[in-house]
């Protein structure tokens, strides 16, 4: 019997403890973590290149991967919208919101790591899962989507270091993926 | 011994079981009655759920949907050119059936992703705005009704008014 109190009572003592500590801490209380920048002057022309490469319904713009990539040419946040970018067809552009939903999907993924890449200045990329992913490092359903130093890999880089490179990350500029011109002798 | 080899066998059955993959072909329910399995049927499903090599079709297709005659309506585009290129500048062009069905045989034409397609019925015409990354099933992201997360299903004409005097 003697035993059976001490138990209820260290349980019960515990369990004090423990609400005191959780009660102390503020529920919007962050971690101190190197992120990369967050404005949608630097990151949405990164969110607008993730969104075209990797954001279609049928991958990344999927609320069932880790990692979720939001944006008018793949998956909505508000449920009025639709995946169109264009106002002409119902559409409209990528929301500030989509745009932050992406940024904290992608940094959400490896904090720790995310934040030694950035401490970094960018130099370790390939630390990111989702980097060695996309260059193939690591198995990827999606196959090899960039090379080191080409465009794509200049535009997550860049930005990764800290200084988005906004040409790189246009995808009128990368034009990826790029569909060859269409020739009647191969159909 | 026997019976070690009897346990050893219902194991490896078991393993082979995709449990994610058989909720996917039940949740597509029955066949319509009166449309028997074959070309006509369950327009607008994805196709490649059963038709993707891991069963239960016997058919295995490597791209496949359905294409309606007008945006958010439900009669089907008959005849209709898809026309699909993979990255690689191949091209494949597939003609639609009476349930406005089309599907591509595997072992006939397999793309590399991504693709992009567009579908042609007459002088209609429209171009897909964005790829497929790596599902060959159009109903995989093309449900009815448009929403967040779907562009609607796969049309030739905007609206009635596009479609030619007496309709296609």
């Amino acid at each position: 019997m003697n035993r059976r109190w001490f138990f209820a009572g260290a349980v019960m003592a515990g369990s004090m403890v423990n609400a005191a500590s959780c009660s102390s801490v503020p529920s919007n209380a962050t971690i101190g973590i190197d992120a990369p920048p967050d404005s949608v002057t630097e990151f949405g022309p990164v969110g607008d290149y993730l969104d075209h490469r990797c954001g279609t319904l049928d991958c990344h713009g999927s609320s069932t991967r880790n990692l979720q990539i939001w944006g008018c040419e793949g998956m909505r946040l508000a449920s009025t919208d639709i995946p169109e970018c264009s106002r002409a067809l119902g559409g409209k552009a990528t929301t500030p919101e989509e745009y932050e939903a992406t940024y904290r999907s992608l940094v959400g993924l490896e904090p720790t790591v995310m934040s030694e890449v950035v401490s970094g200045h960018g130099q370790d990329p390939d630390l990111l899962t989702f980097v060695r992913k996309a260059r193939g490092l690591e198995a990827h359903k999606g196959g090899v989507l960039i090379t080191p130093g080409d465009p794509q890999d200049v535009c997550i880089t860049s930005w990764l270091a800290g200084q988005t490179n906004v040409t790189a990350c246009t995808p009128n500029a990368i034009s990826y993926p790029q569909f060859p011109v269409p020739d009647a002798s191969t159909e | 011994m026997t019976a070690r080899l009897l346990v050893l066998a219902a194991c490896l059955l078991v393993g082979c079981v995709d449990a994610t993959h058989d909720e996917q072909v039940q949740a597509l329910g029955g066949e319509t009655p009166g449309v028997p399995r074959g070309p006509l049927h369950r327009p607008g499903q994805p196709c490649l759920t059963c038709h993707g090599g891991l069963g239960p079709a016997s058919h295995q297709f490597s791209v496949a949907g359905t294409v309606y005659a007008v945006r958010s309506q439900s009669a089907p585009a008959v005849g209709a050119q898809v026309q699909i290129e993979d990255i690689n500048g191949s091209f494949y062009t597939a003609t639609t059936n009476a349930a406005g069905n089309f599907y591509v045989p595997i072992d006939t034409w397999q793309p590399t992703f991504p693709t992009q397609m567009q579908v042609s019925l007459g002088s209609l015409s429209q171009q897909m705005a964005t790829h497929a990354g790596r599902n060959g099933s159009c109903a995989g992201c093309h449900t009815s009704p448009q929403g967040p997360t779907s562009p609607g299903s796969v049309y030739v004409a905007l609206s009635a008014s596009d479609l030619p005097e007496g309709g296609l």
